[in-house]
C-alpha cells in the first residue's frame, strides 16, 4: 500500500503544473463555498435568533384561536401554577408572558395608532435585552404605571420622559379602555416599523388598562438549545395541549422560514453549479492523465502488473488531488471564518435600510460549523469518485498489444 | 491561416476540447438561468409593489411626508394632475386621501393605512380591482363601502357585508371616524400589503372629515421601462413646492433589491468563469505540452514568438467562445420555453408572497447580461490563455526537437 | 568564399549531473552549393552541430559565422527572422502540421514571410510537383506515407528560397526506396537551384551520394 502511495504521489508530480492547477481549482472552490455558506447560514441564524428573542420565543402558548384571530377575547388566564409547570420542564430557561393590542395614543394635538405591549419587565429584559435600547429616562418595573415609548413614536408625538399620553383602546369583553400614562423612558428600536409604533407597559398596568385581570395574550418559552425544541414542545403539548394553542417559532413565522428556505435553496444551487464546473476540471485532468499514460499502463500490464493494481493507483492519485485541494481549502478558511465570526460585517446604506425594513439588525455574522467543512470534503470526494470512473473504465478495456503498437 | 490552424487544432483532441466546451456551456447556461430567476423575482417584487400602492412617482405636500397629518394636504391637486398629465411618459395619475387609522371590528382592532380614492382613477394605476377575491371593487349601492385585504379580514374576523369602524384624526386633530361596510376583499401577492391597507371612497372620507375636496397624495404611473428619475425631475419643475418621490426613494429596500440583484449575479458569474479558467488553462497547457515538437518546428522554421503566442491565445479563444455560444444558445432556448410556461413556485408561495412574488414566475434576462457575459468570457479566455501561451514561448526549439 | 564557417565551436549540456561535451573545438567551412553529409555514430554531436549552425541553439563557446556575420549576435526575434528567410529545415520526424494539407504545409512558410496569397499557392503547388506529389497536394499528413511526408518537408524547406537547407537524419525513418527518391529530389534541387544542403546521417547509402563528408566522433571532427 505504501509503495502505491509513493507511486501515485510521484506520478502526480510528473506534470506538476497540471496537478497544481487542478488542486488550486478545488482549493479556490472550497474556500469560496465555505465563505459564502458561512455567511449565508450565519445570516439565517442571526435572523432567526433576533426573531426568537425579540418576537416569538422558541415556543408560544396562547388561548385557543388567538393566533388566527388576535382578539383579547382569545386571551388566556396566566396562573402561577401554569408558569411553574412550564418552567419546571427540563431545558426551559424562561417563561415570558405578554399582552399585545392596538391602541390610539394622543398627546396634545397629535394622535396616532400604536401597539401596546404589556410585559414582565425583568423577564422581557432577559429575553430581548429591552433595557439596553433605552436612550432616555428609566426602564420600567413590575407594578409601575409608567410606559416606555419607542423613539420614532416619541418624536411623532413630541414626547419626552415625564410627559403624559392618553391611550385609547378596546378592552377585554369589548369594554372601553382609556387611560393617562406618563412616559418613563424612550427606547430606540432598530426596526423602523416598530420604532414608529411600540409602547411598552408593565403587565399589571396593561391588565388594568384593558380590564383583563390575570390574563395575557401569549406566553413565550425560551429554551437552552434549539436541538431540544421538539422534545420540549412535545412535553408541553402532552400536558397542556388541550387547553392552549402551542406553537413553535416555525409555525408562527412560516413566511420567514420559507423565505430562508428559498434563499438557502438558491445558494445551494449556485454552489452546485460551481462544483459542477470544478468537477469538469477534475474530470478533464483525470482524462488527460489517462490518455497520455495508456502506453505506460500497457507496459505495466505487459510486465505483469494486475489491472486492479493499476486502477487502485489511479484511484489513489485522483483522491490525493481532491483531498489536498479540499484540506488546503478548509485549513485556509478556518482562521478566515473565525475572524469573520468575531468581526461580523456591519452593513450600511441601502443594504442596512433594507434589512431594517424587514425587521433585522443590519449585520452579517458568520457561522462556523464542523458539518460545513465535512460537507465540502464529501462533495469534493464524490466529484473525484465520479471523475475516476473514466480511467477505471479505460484501463479495464485496455488491450496490451494494440496500445503498444499505436 | 493562423486562425484556421488554431480552430483546427482545437479538434485534434476532441474529447478534451468537448469537456472544456461543455463545462463552459453548462456552467454559463446554469448560472444564467438561475440569474434569470433572480431577476424575475426582483422585478416581480418591484412591479407588484408599484402596482398595488407604491406607483412610480408620488407627490405630497413636503410637510405631510414628515407628519402624515392630513392637515398638510395638497392644495391644488386637480390642477397639478392636469399639468403633469401632458408628460408623454405618463400613463395615469390618481389623487388619494391617505390617513393612518385604527380599524376595529367587534372582535379586534388593528392599525391600517386608509386610502380614499376615486375608483375610476385608481383602476388605471393600481391593479387592486383585478385582485378582488370576494365581492367587488366599489360597484355597490352600500353606503360607506370599504375594500380590504384577506389577511386583515381574517384578523378582524369579518366577512363581506360586515361593518367595521375606522377611527382617525380630522384636520383639526380631533378624533373622528365612521362605520364602513365591506364591499370587497382583495388578495394581492403581498400578504404584508393585504394586512395593512384599506380602500374607501375619497368622498366618504370628506364627509366624515367635514371638508371639501382634499387630497394628500398624487400617485403617478409611467410607461413600463420609462426612466423614473427623469420623469420625476420634469414633474418637480412643474410643481416646485411639492415633494416628488420615486418608488426608489419611497421603498429603498426595493431599490436595494434591484441594485444587489445585478451586482451579486455579476459576482456569481465572475466566480463561475474564474472556476472555468482553471479547466481551460489546464487543457491548453496539455495542448502546448503535447505539441512541443510541432511548436519547436514552427519556431525553427521561423515563426515569430508573437505569432506562436497569438496562435495559442486564439485557440483558447475559440475554445471558450464555442462553449460560451453553446451556453448562451441553450440559455436562450430555455428562456423562450420558460417564458411560455413559467416556473411554478407554489410550493414556496407562502414565503414568497411575503415579499410580493407571484406563484408562477416568468424568468427573463435583461439584454445587458448577455453582452456583459460575452465580455467576461473573452476576458477569462485571455486570462486562461496566458499561462499556456507563455509556456509555449519558453520552449527552446533545439531542446524539444532533440527529444 | 565560404557561406558557413565555425570557429572553435563548443557545446556543453548541463542538463544531467555530469556535463556532456557534445561538440569540442569544431572548425568548419562550407561553400555555396555544397551537398554535404555529416556522419558519425549516435551521440557524436551531429544534431548539435546542425542545431548550432541553424541558429536553434547557442554555442557554449566559439562562433557560427554565416555570410561574414556571427549569428549569435542577433537578438531572439532577429534570429527567428533570419531563419525564416535564410535557412530551411528538414527533421527526422517530418514534423508537418497535422491539421494542414501537404500544399498548405508548404504554403505556411510563405505565409510567415507575408507573401501574397496567389503567389503563395502557385509556388507551393510547383514545389509539391517538384517533389513528385502533384496528385497528393490536398492530402493531410496522416494520409501520406513517411517518404511522402518527408518529401513535403523538403518542399517546405526550400519554399522560402533559403541559402541552405539543414536536414537532421532525413532518411532515418524511411525504407531504402523512399530514401533513394528523397535523395534524388534533394540532389536535383541542389543542382538546379544551387541551394546548399547539409544533412546528418549514419546511413551508408546516403553517405555514398554526398559530395563531401564531414565525420564526427565524440564531438570532434575526425575527417573531412
Amino acid at each position: 500500500m505504501n509503495m502505491y502511495f509513493i507511486l501515485a504521489w510521484r506520478n502526480l508530480w510528473r506534470n506538476s503544473h497540471r496537478t497544481i492547477i487542478t488542486v488550486s481549482s478545488i482549493f479556490f472552490a472550497v474556500l469560496l463555498v465555505l465563505f459564502t455558506r458561512s455567511m449565508q447560514l450565519g445570516t439565517y441564524e442571526h435572523i432567526i435568533t433576533s426573531t426568537l428573542s425579540v418576537y416569538t420565543g422558541f415556543i408560544q402558548l396562547h388561548g385557543i384561536g388567538y393566533w388566527d384571530e388576535r382578539s383579547l377575547e382569545n386571551s388566556m388566564l396566566l396562573t402561577d401554577s401554569l408558569t411553574g409547570q412550564i418552567s419546571r420542564l427540563q431545558h426551559v430557561t424562561a417563561v415570558v408572558p405578554r399582552i399585545e393590542t392596538f391602541a390610539l395614543a394622543s398627546s396634545g394635538e397629535n394622535t396616532t395608532g400604536v401597539t401596546v405591549t404589556g410585559i414582565d419587565p425583568q423577564k422581557e429584559d432577559r429575553m430581548s435585552k429591552l433595557s439596553e435600547k433605552l436612550v432616555k429616562g428609566h426602564y420600567i418595573h413590575s407594578g409601575c404605571t409608567g410606559i416606555l415609548v419607542a423613539k420614532g413614536l416619541s418624536e411623532n408625538l413630541r414626547l419626552s420622559p415625564g410627559d403624559s399620553v392618553v391611550l385609547l383602546s378596546q378592552g377585554y369583553h369589548g369594554t372601553n379602555a382609556a387611560g393617562l400614562y406618563y412616559v418613563n423612558g424612550i427606547v430606540d428600536l432598530p426596526v423602523p416599523d416598530l420604532n414608529q409604533s411600540m409602547v411598552y407597559m408593565s403587565l399589571d398596568a396593561a391588565q388594568y388598562f384593558l380590564s383583563m385581570y390575570s390574563r395575557v395574550t401569549s406566553v413565550a418559552v425560551m429554551i437552552d438549545d434549539p436541538d431540544h425544541l421538539s422534545s420540549v414542545e412535545k412535553k408541553l403539548k402532552d400536558s397542556l395541549g388541550m387547553k392552549y394553542e402551542i406553537m413553535n417559532w416555525r409555525e408562527m413565522v412560516p413566511e420567514l422560514v420559507q423565505s430562508i428556505e428559498i434563499d438557502n435553496a438558491g445558494g445551494i444551487i449556485m454552489l452546485g453549479i460551481l462544483y459542477v464546473v470544478i468537477g469538469f476540471g477534475i474530470f478533464g485532468t483525470v482524462m488527460m492523465m489517462t490518455e497520455e499514460r495508456k502506453r505506460e499502463f500497457a507496459i505495466l500490464l505487459a510486465v505483469g502488473m494486475k489491472k486492479l493494481r493499476i486502477q487502485l493507483m489511479i484511484i489513489l492519485e485522483t483522491m490525493i488531488i481532491g483531498l489536498v485541494g479540499v484540506v488546503c481549502g478548509i485549513l485556509f478558511s478556518i482562521p478566515l471564518l473565525f475572524y469573520m465570526k468575531a468581526h461580523p460585517i456591519h452593513l450600511s446604506g441601502t443594504a442596512a435600510e433594507a434589512m431594517l425594513k424587514y425587521g433585522f439588525e443590519p449585520l452579517i455574522p458568520f457561522l462556523v460549523d464542523v458539518s460545513l467543512f465535512l460537507k465540502q470534503l464529501i462533495a469534493v470526494l464524490v466529484i473525484a469518485a465520479i471523475a475516476v470512473i473514466y480511467p477505471l473504465w479505460t484501463i479495464s478495456r485496455l488491450k496490451i498489444s494494440k496500445t503498444l503498437h499505436a | 491561416m493562423v486562425t484556421g490552424i488554431a480552430w483546427k487544432n482545437i479538434w485534434r483532441n476532441k474529447t478534451r476540447s468537448l469537456i472544456i466546451i461543455s463545462a463552459i456551456a453548462i456552467g454559463l447556461c446554469c448560472s444564467l438561468l438561475s440569474s434569470s430567476i433572480s431577476f424575475a423575482m426582483g422585478e416581480q417584487m418591484i412591479q407588484s409593489a408599484i402596482r398595488t400602492r407604491l406607483s412610480d412617482i408620488q407627490i405630497h405636500n413636503p410637510k405631510f411626508t414628515k407628519d402624515k397629518n392630513i392637515h398638510f394636504f395638497i392644495a391644488n391637486a386637480a390642477d397639478i394632475v392636469n399639468q403633469i398629465e401632458k408628460n408623454p411618459k405618463l400613463v395615469a395619475a390618481s389623487k388619494r386621501v391617505t390617513i393612518n387609522a385604527m380599524v376595529s371590528s367587534p372582535a379586534s382592532a388593528a392599525g391600517v393605512l386608509v386610502l380614499g380614492i376615486d375608483p375610476g382613477e385608481e383602476k388605471s394605476i393600481s391593479n387592486i380591482n383585478n385582485s378582488i377575491s370576494k365581492g367587488n371593487y366599489f360597484q355597490t349601492d352600500l353606503r360607506y363601502p370599504v375594500v380590504l385585504g384577506e389577511k386583515l379580514a381574517s384578523t378582524l374576523d369579518v366577512q363581506l357585508g360586515s361593518k367595521i369602524v375606522l377611527t382617525f384624526q380630522d384636520i383639526s386633530g380631533e378624533l373622528t371616524g365612521g362605520a364602513f361596510r365591506i364591499a370587497g376583499i382583495f388578495r394581492t401577492v403581498s400578504s404584508e400589503f393585504d394586512r395593512s391597507n384599506v380602500f374607501v371612497l375619497a368622498s366618504d372620507l370628506w364627509d366624515l372629515l367635514q371638508t371639501d375636496t382634499l387630497y394628500t397624495e398624487i400617485a403617478v404611473l409611467l410607461n413600463r421601462g420609462a426612466n423614473v428619475d427623469s420623469a420625476a425631475q420634469s414633474i418637480r419643475k412643474i410643481v416646485p413646492d411639492m415633494k416628488v418621490d420615486t418608488w426608489r426613494t419611497l421603498a429603498p429596500e426595493l431599490s436595494y433589491i434591484e441594485e444587489t440583484t445585478s451586482v451579486s449575479l455579476f459576482i456569481f458569474m465572475g466566480v463561475i468563469l474564474m472556476a472555468l479558467t482553471f479547466g481551460t488553462t489546464n487543457s491548453m497547457l496539455m495542448a502546448v505540452l503535447e505539441r512541443r515538437r510541432e511548436l519547436g518546428m514552427l519556431m525553427a522554421v521561423g515563426m515569430s514568438g508573437k505569432s506562436i503566442f497569438l496562435m495559442i491565445v486564439l485557440e483558447t479563444f475559440f475554445l471558450s467562445l464555442t462553449g460560451a455560444l453553446a451556453g448562451l444558445a441553450f440559455t436562450l432556448i430555455f428562456l423562450i420555453l420558460l417564458s411560455c410556461t413559467g416556473i411554478d413556485l407554489s410550493y414556496f408561495a407562502k414565503g414568497l408572497s411575503e415579499y410580493g412574488i407571484a406563484e408562477i414566475l416568468f424568468p427573463y434576462l435583461p439584454g445587458f447580461m448577455f453582452a456583459a457575459v460575452t465580455i467576461m468570457v473573452i476576458i477569462t479566455a485571455i486570462i486562461s490563455a496566458l499561462f499556456p501561451a507563455l509556456k509555449a514561448l519558453r520552449l527552446r526549439p533545439a531542446q524539444v526537437l532533440r527529444m | 568564399m565560404s557561406i558557413i564557417s565555425t570557429e572553435n565551436l563548443n557545446k556543453t549540456y548541463h542538463e544531467s549531473e555530469v556535463p556532456v561535451h557534445a561538440l569540442k573545438d569544431v572548425n568548419l567551412n562550407i561553400e555555396q552549393g555544397e551537398f554535404t553529409a555529416v556522419v558519425g555514430p549516435s551521440g557524436s554531436g551531429k544534431s548539435t552541430l546542425l542545431h548550432l549552425i541553424g541558429g536553434l541553439d547557442i554555442p557554449s563557446a566559439g562562433k557560427v559565422i554565416i555570410d561574414g556575420i556571427d549569428i549569435n549576435t542577433f537578438s531572439g526575434s532577429k534570429l527567428t527572422e533570419y531563419r525564416l528567410y535564410n535557412i530551411g529545415f528538414v527533421f527526422q520526424a517530418y514534423n508537418l502540421l497535422p491539421v494542414l494539407s501537404a500544399v498548405e504545409n508548404v504554403e505556411f512558410i510563405m505565409l510567415l514571410q507575408k507573401k501574397a496569397k496567389q503567389q503563395r499557392r502557385k509556388r507551393a503547388l510547383e514545389l509539391i510537383d517538384a517533389v513528385g506529389l502533384a496528385g497528393r497536394a490536398g492530402h493531410k499528413p496522416v494520409q501520406l506515407s513517411g517518404g511522402e511526408q518527408q518529401r513535403v518537408a523538403v518542399a517546405r524547406a526550400i519554399a522560402s528560397n533559403p541559402k541552405y537547407v539543414l536536414a537532421d537524419e532525413p532518411t532515418a525513418n524511411l525504407d531504402s526506396h523512399s530514401a533513394g527518391i528523397l535523395l534524388d529530389i534533394m540532389e536535383s534541387l541542389n543542382n538546379n537551384l544551387e541551394t546548399t544542403f547539409i544533412f546528418s546521417t549514419h546511413d551508408e547509402r546516403v553517405v555514398r551520394r554526398a559530395r563531401r563528408v564531414i565525420e564526427l566522433e565524440d564531438g570532434k571532427v575526425k575527417g573531412i
